[in-house]
């Protein structure tokens, strides 16, 4: 990992289009202000962490689970309808 | 089996559909944020689980990996209040233009027992059906679980089935 030190107001930057600047530097909490293309996803990293792993226990999708849902029909959700 | 125009059609494979289905060309979607630890894979499209039945169900299926797909729901069916706001960055990269345009899916946890399935209310999935491009959105409005149990109940004895 690289690491570098950087003072309040001071940037880095990732590749051409990405910047990342020291905004505050109080205690243990960093404030970063960060500008990237907007396709670009920003994410807190635990929060990335818990909508990747959603996904791919998502992406698990088998046959039964297909023919369990096929199963249900209209009625059996018309009655789960608040 | 099937036959398609090739011209207007690509046939999907699919797990559920193994022989494929013909799907129009104008209905590929582009995901422009990719579906989170999925990055490489941008094409999919939206199938029926079963055509016949008026389910809130639908296969969001891979175009470029026949394995994968995901179980999408329309989230209002369940949850009537639920609404996702989007950024700027976000409506610019759909070319969002108007409310009416945008479709919202939730993906969906199945589980064994059907009825411990959850859906991910936090991280939806925002279709421009006219720009067919896509995005897996996060909302941090703090509302919202991504395992959030699907409301609905086993019809048994004690739940009765009625018309």
């Amino acid at each position: 990992m690289l690491i570098l030190a950087r003072k309040t107001g001071e940037s880095i930057k990732i590749g051409d289009n990405i910047t990342l600047e020291i905004i505050s530097a109080t205690g243990n909490t960093v404030k970063i202000g960060i500008e990237a293309p907007k396709e670009v996803g920003i994410f807190r990293k635990e929060v990335y962490d818990m909508i990747k792993n959603e996904n791919i226990t998502a992406s698990a999708v088998n046959l039964s689970d297909l023919s369990k849902l096929n199963d249900l029909d209209a009625d059996d959700l018309k009655n789960i309808k608040k | 089996m099937n036959t398609i125009n090739q011209e207007t059609e690509i046939l999907v494979k699919s797990i559920y559909y193994p022989e494929g289905v013909a799907v129009e060309k104008t209905k590929i979607i582009e995901f422009v944020k990719p579906i989170l630890g999925f990055d490489s894979l941008k094409k999919y499209c939206i199938l029926n689980i079963n055509k016949e039945k008026n389910l809130p169900f639908f296969i969001l299926q891979s175009i470029e990996n026949d394995k994968l797909c995901f179980i999408v729901a329309d989230p209002n069916y369940f949850f009537k209040d639920y609404a996702a706001s989007i950024t700027d960055e976000e409506k610019e990269l759909l070319g969002f233009k108007e409310k009416t345009d945008v479709i919202l899916f939730v993906i969906v946890t199945v589980f064994r027992d059907l009825y411990s399935s959850t859906v991910n209310l936090k991280a939806p999935v925002v279709i421009n059906v006219k720009s067919r491009k896509a995005i897996q959105t996060v909302l941090n409005n703090g509302l919202y679980s991504v395992k959030q149990k699907l409301p609905i109940i086993k019809q048994d004895a004690d739940n009765p089935k009625t018309a």
